[in-house]
């Protein structure tokens, strides 16, 4: 035990003495410990957001889009193209399924919103009353939406903080009339804040009843989606399978491959969300846990040269009584030390990286949990010092198999 | 055995070294006979290629003989493994080298303290003692902790000699401990040398020099492998 310590003391120092060379030699180490604690870390919180995100509106949530499942082909979106087959009345019918606590229909638009001179460029969401109890909003002042307001294409809107913020700093936007479109709502009402979810930010927002959108806003006759919250309790597979058939039955499909819908869950979403991520994240592992063995033929590499340019001193080594097994430690020891420095080094870089990512990615207004488990960086460490000592294994083997009369005859 | 073999610390019998160059083998030593009783200060004198350079590596455990018998303190050294042979380097032989061979960047101390790293059981404080007692006979007590490199040589061959002694062995072998020396270093060295056998130690020293050979109790000849006289 002693004499291994001895070993690593002197590991050090004779590191020490060609500082840049063992800096050089590290670097592979570096950086390979660095990106996988950075891709590691990252990854959680990644992960971590999205799941946050995907639930952020708490229990079971219901989705449907327009059109149909394909697995083997693009989504119509990624294609350019806009799906017009999801009406309001659709909304109307699912209200009737058991289990559906509220029903909102979504239709999304950005546009310029007005006040005066000042404007701001935001989305206008066209909703119906129940989006509160839905999204769970908070009212800072006013009030919310009205089924009445629906139903009677009401020009009312209810904006988000950082809108309100942006046209009217000074004083409250409350019963003032903004427009969009050249059409003028009065704000009735103005949310609290909200933060994000499902990666729109809900302060950044104005909603109007969503009749009026379809009309004067948007000027669709369809909605963008469908969103349905479960009464808590109920049996989410037989929802959605009862919401299906209300729907196959007003689109007048009798085929369920031929559904022009989706319908999803957020459970559902967030495991999908979580095995895409876990993949990336598996991928990058592996992409970063190359450049570790890359590290690790550095080493190798250098420590070649270091036991030729030591014979001398492992000639010395062995006439003074080191049998070949002792040589051989030392420079696993060597070997070992080296690698470990560059894991520490690393390590502390990867983790001072993935804490400046935490704080840009929170300065975009996103609730990012910097993660670093201990045992991801004990592990980090000891598979450094690891590729360290399996690196050293063949040129500490040479130094050990020097015939000491010939390396002590060296200059 | 006879009383006088009693005494020998070391007995040659026999011993012959080939190894190859290429495809040719060279006989480095023919068949040395040689006994050095404890206590002896004996000097090595021969040509270069003789063999003596050869002769000192297998004395020092370096290498083994190829043939004949190698009796160390009474043990028979021929049937050593490996680690015994390192074993026996570490307690029974202290070398000094031509050119000092002190590792760079470490303290004088830790020079002298080295071969410990490399004893079973090293009393850490007792072997530490023992360094700074030596230090101080060779008259380095000021230089503990300088580096070799700022060291002359004859200060460099002081250190040598002090951590030859660390393990109290039975030999010194001193490979033209003066070789690389100016005249008053080489009469330091000499000086330590002497007394060193004064105080009972065994040497063996390799020179090329006759006046040197005169600090010795004998002087044992080589040429061509053989001993001449």
């Amino acid at each position: 035990m002693v004499s291994w310590w001895q070993d690593i003391v002197y590991a050090f120092r004779s590191l020490w003495a060609v500082k840049s060379r063992a800096v050089l030699s590290m670097l592979g180490i570096i950086i390979g410990v660095m990106s996988v604690l950075a891709v590691a870390s990252i990854g959680l919180s990644a992960q971590d957001l999205i799941l946050s995100q995907v639930t952020s509106f708490g229990g079971d949530l219901i989705g449907v889009t327009p059109g149909g499942s394909q697995e083997d082909s693009p989504p119509p979106i990624a294609l350019g193209i806009v799906l017009t087959t999801l009406k309001l009345g659709d909304a109307e019918a699912l209200q009737d399924v058991r289990g559906v606590e509220y029903v909102v229909p979504y239709v999304n638009s950005t546009e310029t919103v007005s006040l005066g001179r000042e404007t701001a460029v935001t989305s206008v969401v066209g909703v119906n009353e129940q989006v509160q109890g839905l999204e769970g909003l908070e009212m800072a002042e006013g009030r919310f939406l009205t089924a009445e307001d629906v139903a009677r294409f009401a020009r009312v809107a209810v904006v988000g903080t950082t809108v309100a913020e942006s046209l009217s700093p000074d004083r409250s936007l409350l019963g003032q009339t903004v427009s969009v479109k050249g059409v003028r709502f009065t704000v009735v009402g103005l949310t609290s804040e909200q933060g994000t979810a499902f990666f729109q930010n809900l302060d950044d927002r104005v909603l109007v009843p969503v009749t009026t959108a379809q009309r004067l806003v948007a000027g669709i006759d369809y909605v963008s989606a469908i969103r349905m919250r479960v009464i808590e309790g109920t049996n989410v597979d037989r929802l959605k399978e009862d919401a299906a058939q209300v729907m196959r039955r007003r689109h007048h499909i009798s085929d369920p491959s031929k559904d022009d819908f989706t319908i999803g869950s957020t459970e559902q979403a967030a495991e999908m969300l979580g095995n895409v991520t876990g993949a990336m994240q598996g991928f990058l592992l592996i992409v970063t846990a190359i450049s570790l063995l890359v590290g690790g033929i550095n080493i190798m590499n250098i420590m070649f040269v270091s036991v030729r340019e030591r014979r001398r001193e492992i000639g010395l080594r062995k006439a003074l009584g080191a049998n070949s097994g002792r040589i051989l430690r030392q420079f696993l020891a060597e070997s070992g030390a080296m690698s470990l420095a560059g894991g520490t080094i690393g390590a502390a870089v990867g983790i001072a990286f993935s804490a400046l990512v935490a704080v840009a990615v929170r300065h975009y207004g996103y609730s990012w949990t910097f993660f670093m488990p201990v045992s991801y960086v004990v592990g980090a460490l000891v598979v450094a010092a690891l590729i360290g000592m399996v690196s050293g294994v063949s040129p500490a083997v040479t130094a050990s198999r020097l015939d000491p009369i010939v390396a002590l005859r060296e200059e | 055995m006879t009383a006088q073999s009693m005494e020998d610390l070391i007995r040659l019998e026999g011993v012959t070294k080939e190894y190859l160059q290429g495809d040719i083998v060279i006989q480095a030593l023919r068949g040395i006979d040689l006994s050095i009783k404890k206590g002896e200060f004996v000097s090595v004198m021969g040509p270069s290629g003789c063999g003596k350079s050869t002769l000192m590596h297998i004395l020092g455990f370096l290498a083994r003989p190829t043939g004949g018998k190698y009796l160390f303190e009474g043990r028979n050294s021929t049937e050593f493994t490996d680690d015994e042979l390192a074993l026996t380097r570490n307690q029974g032989i202290g070398f000094i080298f031509q050119s000092f061979n002190l590792l760079p960047r470490t303290s004088v101390l830790d020079n002298v303290l080295l071969p410990t790293n490399y004893s079973v059981n090293a009393d850490r404080e007792a072997v530490r003692k023992t360094a700074l007692q030596l230090l101080e006979t060779v008259g380095l007590s000021h230089r503990l902790n300088n580096n070799p490199n700022q060291l002359s040589g004859g200060e460099q061959q002081r250190v040598a000699i002090a951590r030859s002694l660390i393990n109290s062995p039975s030999l010194i072998l001193a490979d033209e401990p003066t070789g690389n020396l100016d005249s008053k270093a080489t009469g330091e060295i000499m000086d330590i040398l002497t007394g060193l056998h004064r105080q009972g130690n065994t040497i063996l020293m390799v020179t090329h020099e006759d006046y040197l050979s005169e600090f010795t109790d004998r002087t044992i000849r080589v040429k061509d492998g053989q001993i001449v006289g």
